[in-house]
C-alpha cells in the first residue's frame, strides 16, 4: 500500500474505461482490477467515480450493459463496447498519443533547456 | 414511454444499481479473503476501499440524463413544504408583496411603452422636425411664423424633403357640423398641402392633400381622421367623394386617416389652409412648420440654413429688430410626447423600486431561511449532494414564489392599469393605448427569471460555506456562513432604503407642490360658476356687432333667471390650456428699447358682468359699463393684425388686440395687411354707424399689471399705456381687478381685460353663476342658447372647479401614483429591516449573552446589535436623498412652492422611514435583551 500512486488525469477515466471493454463484455469490479494490474499498480481507480463514469458511458450510448453470470456463478452487469464506443475509443486514443507526444517533446527540451 | 412504464423502469434501475454495487463489494470481499485476509478485516477494507455507497448511487443517478424531471419534481415537492410549514404567513406576505411590485411594474411598464417607447406611427420619424422661431436674448421664447413666410421658409430651404406648416393650436379652428344630427363642434386642423407627404402617411381610404387642393378658390376638401370616421360617420366605408357641411360649407371628404395618427392631437378633421382668401399677404403669426428632414441633412444643419432665411426676412422688414430671430427646430417625437415622457418615466421609476424592494425582501426571507436551514444544508452537502443539486433546490423555491408572485402580479397589473388610464390626465398622448400586451407580459417574465435566479442563488451563496464541517458544527444554533449573511443582508437594507427614500422624496415633493397649487388663490370663484364655449356661426352673424347682440341676448335671458347672481362672456375662459392671445403694451414716453423690457400682457376680451360671474373682485376705479361702447365716428375697419415679431408667451390663437378708436400711430406696414384669417376674427371690415360722441378706449388691468405699469392699483387708476406694438392704441385703464391665473395655475399672469364693446375681437365663453348646481346651470344655459337660436351648439361645458382640476391633473396623477408606491416600499423596507435586526439577533444571541454576563448593560448590548442596522438605514437615507434631488434637477420636474431640497420634505421622509425602521427593529431587539442569559451560556 505504500508504493507510489498516480492520480488519473482529468477526463482520462473514460478512455480507460473504454479500452478495457474493448476486449470483451466485462463487470465494474473487472473493469477497476484491470486497470489497476495492466499499470502494473500504479493507477488506482477511484471506485466513487468508477461507476458514475459507466453509468454515463452507457447513457451516452457508448457502452452496453447487460446482467450475465459470471465466473463465479452469480449475475453481474456486463459492460461492452458499441460500435459508437469504439469509434470514439480510436478517436480519442489518437487524440491522446499526440497530447503525450506533444507534452513529451516540451517536457524533454524543458529538461534540457535547465541544466 | 407511459408514465406507469417509466416509474417501473426507474425503481428496477434503482434495484439494478444496489445489486451492482453490491456484486462489487462483495468481489473486492472475495479477493481479500483469498490473498489470505481474515473476513473481518477483508469486509472492513472492501468498505473503506469504496467509499460512501449512496454517494456513487447518487452520483450514477447523475450520470443518466432523465433524472432531471424527477428530481425537479422532488425539489419543486420540497419547497412547497417549505412554504406550508411553519412561516407560510411569512411567505404568503413576500409573495403578496412581490405580486404588488410586478402588477406595478407590469402597469406602469405598459404606460411606459405606449407612451414613450412605441415609435409614433411615421416612417422613419427620427427625420421629422416641428419647427418655429425663438429669440437668441430669450431662448425660451416661442415666435410663431406667418403664411408668407412659410412660403419663404419653403420656396428657399433645402434641407427638408418635404416642409408643411399648420397653426399651433387647435384653439379656434372649430367647425359647426351640421345635416348628421343635431349641430356638433368639431375640431380641425388646416395644414398645407404638404403635410401629409412630410410626415410619409397613406391614406386608409381615398387620398390626402395635392398642391391643388391647397389654393385659394379651391374646391373646399376635408381628410378625416380615424376616429371621427368611426364615432361620428359610423366607419361608412362609402364616404369618400361625400359631402360635408362645416359651419355652412360644403366640403368633400376626400380621405380617411389610419388609425393612430396623433399629430396634432385632439383633431377630427383636416382641412387645406391655402384656401383662405387672401393669405399670401397675411401678416398674421400664427403658424408652425414640420418637415422631413432630407437623409443626412443634421437638426442642427436645417436650423442654421432657417437662420439664414429668417435673418435675410427680417432685414427686408422696416424697423424690425434684426439677427435676434433664430429658428428652432424639435424632433418631432419630442414635441408630441412632450411632458407624457416625464410622467411616464417618474411612474415607471416608482414602480421599478417598489418591485425592487418587494424582491429583495422575498430575496431576504429565502436567504433567512436559508441560514435558518445551514444544518440542513450541511447534512446534504454531507450526504452526497452537489452544489448543483443545492442549487437547484433553492431555484425551485424562488421559482415557485417568484411564479405565483407574477401571475398574481399579472392580474393586479391589468386592474391598476385600467386605474391609471382611467385617472390618468387627457394631456399624455397615447396614454390611452397602453394595454397589458407582449411587450408587458415579456417585462413581466422576465422579472421572473430575474427573481427566480436571484432569490435562488443568493441564498445558496451565503450558506454556502469553505468547510461542510464548520457547518456541521454551527448548524446547532442555526447560523450558517454568518459574516457573509449579515454584509449581504446589510447591502441590502441600503438598496431598499435609498430606493426608498428617493421615491418618497420625489412623491412627497410633488404631493407637496400639488397641494400648493390646490390651495392657490386663482382669482376667480372655484365653486357656482358655470363655462362653456359658445361660437356663433360666421353665416348667421357675420359682423362684430350681429354676434354682440347675440351674446346680450343670451346673457338677459340668463338672467332672467333667478338663480343666475350673474352672466358675462369672455374670448377665453381661464386655464384652457397654456393659451392665451398677447399684448405687448409700452407707457407713455417710454422708449422703444424701454419698452422692450415690459412683460406681455395676457388679453381678455370681456362683458361688464363678467367680473361679478366668476367672482373676481375690482380692487380700485370701476367695472366696464355698456356705454364704453361709444366709439370713435369713422369707417375705419377693425383689424387684429399680429405683426411677425410680437412676441408671445406660449402656443396661442393668432390676432392680437386692435380697435377702430385711438389716437392713431404713424402709418406702419401693418395697417395696410390684408384680410385676417377667417378662424379666428371672423369679420374684417365692419361698416358701422357713426357714433355720436368720441369716446377713448378703455382697459381693465390685474394687480399685478398695475404695478408693473404704476407702482399700484390706485396709482393705475385713470393713466394710460399703448397696447400693441406694431399698430398701437392708446388705452385708459379705468379699474384694476384681482390678479388671476388665467394661462397656469403656477403663475398670476398678467392680464389686461378689453371691453367686448370696443373691439372686433369674438367672445367665445359664457360664463353663468347661479345659486342653483351646475346641472340646473347647464340646463338653464342651453335653454337660454335654444330660445335665442336653436341651432348654436355649446360644448365644453366645464365648472371653474372642473377647470382648475383640469389644470392640476397631472400633478393630481403623479401624486397619487407615486405616493402609494413610496408608502408601500417604506412598509416593505421596514420588513427588509425588521428581518436584518431579526438574523442578527438570532445570529448574536450567545454573543450578546456573553457580553451581558461579563458585565455589558442591557442597553449596550442592544446598541451593538442596531449599530449595524441603523448604520445601513442611514446610510440608504443619505444616498437615497441625493439620489432624489439629482434625479428631479435631471428631470427639470415643475414644482410650486416648494423646492427639490426642501428641509422639511427630506427631514419628514427621513424620520418617516428612520420611524418605521425603529419601530421593526423593536420586536427582535426586545426578544434580545430579555436572553436567558444562563440557559444561553449552558447551550
Amino acid at each position: 500500500m505504500n508504493e507510489p500512486k498516480t492520480e488519473l488525469p482529468q477526463g482520462t477515466l473514460d478512455l480507460l474505461v473504454l479500452q478495457v471493454a474493448a476486449n470483451g463484455p466485462i463487470h465494474g469490479y473487472g473493469i477497476a482490477q484491470r486497470i489497476k494490474q495492466i499499470s502494473r499498480d500504479v493507477l488506482q481507480v477511484p471506485q466513487g467515480s468508477l461507476y458514475p463514469a459507466l453509468h454515463r458511458l452507457e447513457n451516452r450510448k457508448l457502452l452496453a450493459a447487460e446482467w450475465k453470470p459470471s465466473d463465479t456463478g452469480r449475475d453481474a452487469r456486463f459492460y461492452r463496447l458499441t460500435p459508437k464506443g469504439r469509434a470514439r475509443l480510436q478517436e480519442q486514443t489518437e487524440s491522446w498519443a499526440r497530447l503525450a507526444e506533444a507534452v513529451g517533446l516540451i517536457l524533454g527540451t524543458a529538461g534540457g533547456g535547465a541544466r | 414511454m407511459s408514465w406507469r412504464r417509466w416509474l417501473r423502469r426507474r425503481d428496477r434501475l434503482e434495484v439494478e444499481l444496489d445489486r451492482e454495487l453490491r456484486d462489487h463489494v462483495d468481489r473486492q470481499v472475495a479477493d481479500h479473503l483469498r490473498a489470505g485476509l481474515p473476513e473481518a478485516e477483508a469486509r472492513r477494507r472492501a468498505r473503506l476501499g469504496f467509499g460512501g455507497l449512496d454517494q456513487i448511487k447518487e452520483l450514477c443517478r447523475d450520470a443518466r440524463r432523465a433524472r432531471w424531471l424527477d428530481d425537479l419534481g422532488r425539489d419543486l415537492r420540497y419547497a412547497l413544504r417549505q412554504f406550508t410549514g411553519r412561516h407560510s404567513g411569512v411567505s404568503v406576505f413576500a409573495v403578496a408583496a412581490l405580486a404588488l411590485g410586478i402588477g406595478a411594474g407590469t402597469a406602469m411598464f405598459s404606460v411606459l411603452d405606449a407612451v414613450v417607447l412605441q415609435p409614433l406611427p411615421f416612417p422613419q420619424e427620427d427625420r421629422l422636425v416641428v419647427g418655429w422661431k425663438t429669440s437668441r436674448t430669450d431662448p425660451g421664447r416661442f415666435i410663431e411664423l406667418s403664411y408668407p413666410e412659410f412660403l419663404e421658409w419653403q420656396a428657399q430651404s433645402t434641407s427638408f424633403d418635404s416642409l408643411a406648416a399648420l397653426p399651433t393650436t387647435v384653439y379656434g379652428y372649430s367647425f359647426v357640423l351640421t345635416g348628421r344630427g343635431g349641430p356638433v363642434t368639431i375640431e380641425s386642423a388646416r395644414v398645407t398641402g404638404g403635410f401629409f407627404d412630410a410626415l410619409a402617411v397613406p391614406p386608409l381610404l381615398g387620398r390626402t392633400f395635392r398642391a391643388a387642393d391647397d389654393r385659394e378658390g379651391a374646391q373646399p376638401t376635408v381628410v378625416l381622421t380615424h376616429a371621427f370616421w368611426t364615432n361620428v360617420l359610423g366607419a361608412d366605408p362609402g364616404v369618400v367623394g361625400s359631402g360635408l357641411t362645416l359651419t355652412g360649407v360644403d366640403f368633400t371628404v376626400i380621405g380617411v386617416l389610419p388609425a393612430g395618427f396623433v399629430f396634432p392631437r385632439g383633431v377630427d378633421v383636416f382641412t387645406a389652409l391655402g384656401t383662405r382668401p387672401g393669405l399670401a399677404n397675411n401678416r398674421t403669426v400664427f403658424l408652425q412648420v414640420v418637415g422631413r428632414l432630407r437623409p443626412g441633412v443634421s437638426r442642427d444643419q436645417a436650423a442654421s440654413e432657417l437662420d439664414g432665411i429668417v435673418s435675410r426676412l427680417e432685414m427686408q422688414r422696416p424697423g424690425a429688430i434684426t439677427g435676434d430671430q433664430v429658428a428652432a427646430l424639435t424632433p418631432l417625437r419630442d414635441h408630441v410626447l412632450g411632458g407624457g415622457r416625464i410622467v411616464a418615466s417618474l411612474l415607471f421609476a416608482g414602480a421599478v423600486v417598489l418591485l425592487l424592494v418587494a424582491g429583495i425582501n422575498l430575496g431576504g426571507l429565502l436567504a433567512g431561511r436559508a441560514a435558518r436551514r445551514g444544518g440542513e444544508v450541511a447534512l446534504r452537502l454531507g450526504l452526497g449532494a452537489s452544489t448543483r443539486h443545492l442549487v437547484r433546490q433553492f431555484v425551485a423555491e424562488g421559482l415557485i414564489l417568484a411564479t405565483v408572485g407574477t401571475v398574481a402580479g399579472i392580474g393586479l397589473a391589468v386592474l391598476m392599469l385600467d386605474a391609471v388610464v382611467a385617472l390618468a390626465p387627457g394631456g399624455i398622448a397615447r396614454m390611452a393605448s397602453a394595454s397589458i400586451d407582449g411587450g408587458s407580459l415579456l417585462f413581466a417574465a422576465v422579472c421572473l427569471v430575474v427573481l427566480t435566479l436571484g432569490m435562488g442563488c443568493v441564498p445558496l451563496w451565503l450558506v454556502r460555506t469553505p468547510s461542510i464541517d464548520t457547518l456541521l458544527r454551527r448548524s446547532g444554533t442555526g447560523a450558517g456562513g454568518s459574516t457573509r449573511a449579515a454584509r449581504v443582508g446589510g447591502a441590502l437594507v441600503t438598496v431598499e432604503v435609498m430606493g426608498t427614500a428617493a421615491l418618497l422624496v420625489i412623491a412627497c415633493t410633488l404631493a407637496m407642490s400639488f397641494a400648493n397649487l390646490r390651495g392657490v388663490n386663482v382669482g376667480f370663484d372655484r365653486d357656482g360658476v358655470l363655462t362653456a364655449f359658445v361660437n356663433p356661426s360666421r353665416l348667421r352673424y357675420p359682423d362684430a356687432e350681429t354676434r354682440r347682440r347675440f351674446f346680450q341676448d343670451v346673457l338677459a335671458r340668463l338672467e332672467a333667471n333667478a338663480e343666475v347672481e350673474a352672466a358675462g362672456a369672455a374670448l377665453l375662459r381661464p386655464l384652457e390650456g397654456v393659451i392665451g392671445w398677447d399684448l405687448p403694451y409700452a407707457l407713455p414716453g417710454q422708449s422703444p428699447e424701454d419698452a422692450a423690457g415690459n412683460s406681455i400682457l395676457n388679453l381678455e376680451v370681456v362683458t361688464p358682468a363678467y367680473f361679478d360671474a366668476i367672482g373676481t373682485p375690482l380692487l380700485a376705479g370701476r367695472a366696464f359699463a355698456e356705454t364704453d361702447g361709444l366709439r370713435v365716428a369713422g369707417t375705419e375697419p377693425d383689424r387684429a393684425v399680429q405683426p411677425a415679431d410680437e412676441p408671445a408667451a406660449g402656443p396661442r390663437p393668432p390676432a392680437t388686440v386692435e380697435s377702430t378708436a385711438g389716437p392713431r400711430p404713424p402709418a406702419t406696414v401693418e395697417s395696410t395687411a390684408g384680410p385676417r384669417p377667417p378662424a379666428t376674427v371672423e369679420s374684417t371690415v365692419e361698416p358701422r354707424p357713426p357714433a355720436t360722441v368720441p369716446q377713448p378706449l378703455v382697459a381693465i388691468v390685474s394687480e399685478s399689471t398695475a404695478r408693473e405699469m404704476y407702482g399700484s392699483p390706485l396709482a393705475a387708476v385713470g393713466r394710460r399705456f399703448v397696447g400693441g406694438r406694431n399698430a398701437p392704441r392708446s388705452y385708459r385703464i379705468v379699474g384694476v381687478v384681482a390678479d388671476g391665473r388665467y394661462r397656469r395655475v403656477h403663475e398670476v399672469s398678467l392680464d389686461v381685460f378689453l371691453p367686448y364693446t370696443q373691439t372686433a375681437i369674438p367672445l367665445r365663453y359664457v360664463v353663468v353663476r347661479t345659486s342653483a348646481g351646475p346641472a340646473a346651470a347647464r340646463g338653464m344655459l342651453r335653454r337660454a342658447l335654444a330660445e335665442t337660436d336653436p341651432e348654436q351648439p355649446m360644448s365644453a361645458d366645464l365648472t371653474t372647479t372642473e377647470l382648475v382640476g383640469r389644470a392640476l391633473s397631472r400633478e393630481r396623477f403623479q401624486s397619487a401614483m407615486l405616493l402609494p408606491f413610496g408608502l408601500g416600499s417604506a412598509l416593505l423596507a421596514a420588513i427588509g429591516v425588521f428581518g436584518m435586526v431579526s438574523d442578527a439577533a438570532n445570529r448574536r444571541r450567545r454573543e450578546l449573552a456573553l457580553r451581558q454576563a461579563l458585565g455589558a448593560t442591557r442597553i449596550q448590548a442592544l446598541a451593538r446589535l442596531l449599530r449595524s442596522t441603523l448604520a445601513c438605514v442611514l446610510a440608504g437615507l443619505a444616498i437615497g436623498v441625493f439620489v432624489a434631488v439629482t434625479a428631479g434637477r435631471t428631470l427639470n420636474l415643475t414644482l410650486f412652492g416648494t423646492g427639490l431640497a426642501d428641509a422639511w420634505i427630506i427631514a419628514t421622509v427621513c424620520g418617516l422611514i428612520l420611524g418605521v425602521s425603529l419601530v421593526a427593529c423593536a420586536g427582535p431587539t426586545a426578544r434580545a435583551v430579555r436572553l436567558d442569559i444562563g440557559a444561553e451560556l449552558r447551550q
